[in-house]
């Protein structure tokens, strides 16, 4: 049985915290037109989680971030909260298969799509809950919104990642 | 290289933002007056034939308004202040002639009355506050109206005697739609809808083989009707009723009883004269079915007569389609 | 750091961008301030008010939403959400909207108005 190295576990948790702390903040932002869709910057933890410790590594910080933030601003099993649920497992769904599969673009273009598909899960979700199609006259906006963020979100990840911070927690504690 | 290919990339969206401007050029323009909005849609006109229109509209809304001179001497209003002779705007006199004919429609006077303005005010106001008018104050207005008389003289002079206060609100919508339709026929126009307040709206011909527009029926569910160079109006609750209690009230009031009609939620008329549609659509919802059948002929209309979202009547050659 | 790569993201993008523009001028002008409009208020997909906004009154409607009710106001032919309980206030910050395919969307309470034009037909009689 491999053994999970506990600095692996701690820088985990890092990232999670930090994690939740982006969405939590951005949360309070006032979303545009529909409520509940949000400009996805707790993605930049989540792709460098990807992108430096792994796919399963990343699903659990994804975990954590969709339920502690319904915990704390208390929306967990409200419709918000199912609209950033589906949001954020389509959205890692798609940047994995990306990741793992079509290996043609860099973590910028991978973050854009993950965000996109992050919106399009809440609207779908949202559409469900409301019972009308009507939601979708938003998407457009919305989208564009979202590639731009999305654009953001990979040059910061980029950066972090290019710093080399957790490549040399990676190096010198052999996980 | 990516450079030379994003060249290109941004004037497709250009060129969609060009292309759906250029169909947003619609042939349609509106104008506020009789206190609704007049759409007009030109599909074979230009655009001095809409000032025109919108010109008739204007001057028609004008004369005939009875809350305001507008800045005139012989409007509507002014007629209604005035103790003695005035003369009115030449327009406004043929316009009282027509409504002031005791026979107007085939239904008579006794449904259609042009000295009901105060009382409808007074039913106005009081609908607005969710209550019906007091029997005293009915009778009162009806006395009123019943002593009140036009007498009509040369050079556009006009005599109102007695209190009541005249109202042409039933009448002025088809009136200048007819007009309208003078208008349009002398610059050999023929594809045109001239909507007023979807309750009085003249119709050319479709610019298809068959020529006929789809007319949406708002009292009915999903349903509509083929309708070609002619009149619809209406004179339902739809828009303007209020309910009070179980019932719902319209806004016009029967010139003999004095009192709210509510017997039908709507009457639909298509006719070839648009003042004949207007003064109808009002009459008919005081009318029983059978008064409606009977006017039908003598005015050369058809009807459709709705309750409770159903039709009770309909003429022969009506056919009522589904979407 | 690796340019193909990043080329490849740029084009993604820029398309990406490209199909996103075109569907947001699309539903722009799908937006058309119709004369005879009618603004339908639905709860949880069903309809439950039927403003005619072209009388261009100034009133007052109170909603029963999902979780609390739903103050909207309409005023010379336009109609908003006035206050609302829910907790980021999207459909308020919305304000007024008089266009049709313009939905004003209260998610909290399940609450949204869309405004109808005259639909399938040519003219609407009545």
């Amino acid at each position: 049985m491999k053994k999970i190295s506990v600095h692996k576990i701690a820088l985990m948790g890092i990232l999670t915290a930090a994690t939740i702390v982006i969405a939590i903040a951005e949360s309070f932002i006032p979303s545009i037109g529909i409520p509940g869709v949000k400009l996805g910057l707790a993605n930049i933890m989540i792709l460098i989680t990807l992108y430096e410790l792994g796919i399963l590594e990343a699903v659990v910080v994804n975990l954590f971030r969709v339920f502690v933030v319904g915990l704390v601003r208390g929306t967990i099993f409200s419709m918000g909260f199912y609209m950033s649920l589906a949001g954020a497992f389509l959205s890692l769904l798609v940047m994995i298969l990306l990741y793992l599969l079509v290996r043609k673009f860099s973590i910028i273009g991978v973050s854009v799509v993950g965000s996109l598909f992050h919106v399009t899960g809440q609207i779908i979700v949202a559409m469900f809950f409301l019972g009308t199609a009507y939601i979708f006259y938003y998407l457009p906006i919305i989208a564009i919104s979202a590639i731009i963020t999305g654009v953001f979100v990979g040059i910061v990840a980029k950066l972090i990642i290019r710093t080399g911070v957790i490549r040399k927690q990676k190096e010198r504690y052999n996980f | 290289m990516s450079i030379y290919d994003m060249k290109f990339k941004p004037i497709i969206p250009l060129l969609f933002i060009a292309l759906t401007s250029c169909s947003a050029k619609v042939s349609g323009d509106r104008v506020f007056c009789f206190n609704c909005w007049t759409n007009i849609k030109l599909f074979d006109g230009n655009d001095t034939e809409f000032e025109d229109i919108k010109n008739i509209l204007k001057y028609y809304d004008k004369i005939s308004d009875n809350y305001s001179a507008r800045g005139t001497t012989n409007n509507l209003y002014q007629l209604n202040k005035a103790t003695e002779v005035i003369e009115v705007d030449s327009k406004l006199y043929d316009l009282l002639h027509v409504a002031s004919e005791p026979n107007i429609s085939g239904l008579g006077g006794n449904y259609f009355d042009y000295r009901l303005g105060s009382l409808s005010k007074l039913w106005k106001d009081s609908l607005a506050e969710k209550k019906i008018l007091d029997e005293e104050i009915v009778e009162n207005e009806i006395i009123k109206m019943q002593n009140s008389a036009l007498t009509f003289g040369e050079e556009n002079k006009v005599l109102k005697v007695g209190q009541a206060e005249i109202d042409l609100g039933g009448i002025v919508k088809g009136y200048t739609l007819d007009v309208i339709k003078e208008y349009l026929t002398e610059k050999e126009r023929k594809s045109y809808i001239i909507d007023s307040g979807s309750s009085s709206i003249l119709l050319g011909e479709k610019q298809t083989e068959s020529g006929y527009f789809n007319v949406t029926i708002n009292d009915l569910d999903n349903s509509y009707i083929k309708v070609k160079n002619g009149f619809v109006s209406t004179s339902g609750t739809s828009r303007q009723g209020v309910r009070i209690g179980d019932v719902t009230c319209s806004h016009i009031v029967n010139p003999v009883t004095g009192s709210v009609v509510n017997n039908y939620d709507a009457v639909i008329v298509l006719s070839d004269k648009g003042y004949i549609g207007d003064v109808l659509s009002t009459s008919m919802m005081m009318a029983t079915v059978d008064e409606i059948k009977d006017s039908e002929q003598k005015d050369n209309v058809k009807v459709i007569v709705i309750k409770d979202k159903n039709v009770i009547y309909k003429s022969e050659g009506i056919e009522i389609l589904h979407y | 750091m690796d340019r193909k790569k990043l080329r490849n993201d740029l084009f993604l993008i820029l398309g990406l961008l490209l199909v996103a523009s075109i569907s947001l001028i699309v539903v722009l002008s799908l937006k058309k301030v119709e004369s005879n409009a009618v603004a339908k208020v639905y709860v949880q997909n069903e309809v439950v008010e039927v403003i005619d906004l072209s009388k261009k009154e100034d009133k007052d409607y109170y909603i029963d939403g999902l979780k609390g009710k739903v103050h909207i106001h309409t005023h010379d032919g336009a109609i908003a959400v006035v206050e609302s309980n829910c907790p980021h206030q999207d459909c308020v910050h919305m304000g007024y909207v008089s266009e049709t395919n313009h939905p004003i969307i209260c998610a909290y309470n399940a609450v949204y108005i869309v405004i109808e034009g005259s639909g399938n037909g040519d003219v609407v009689i009545g």
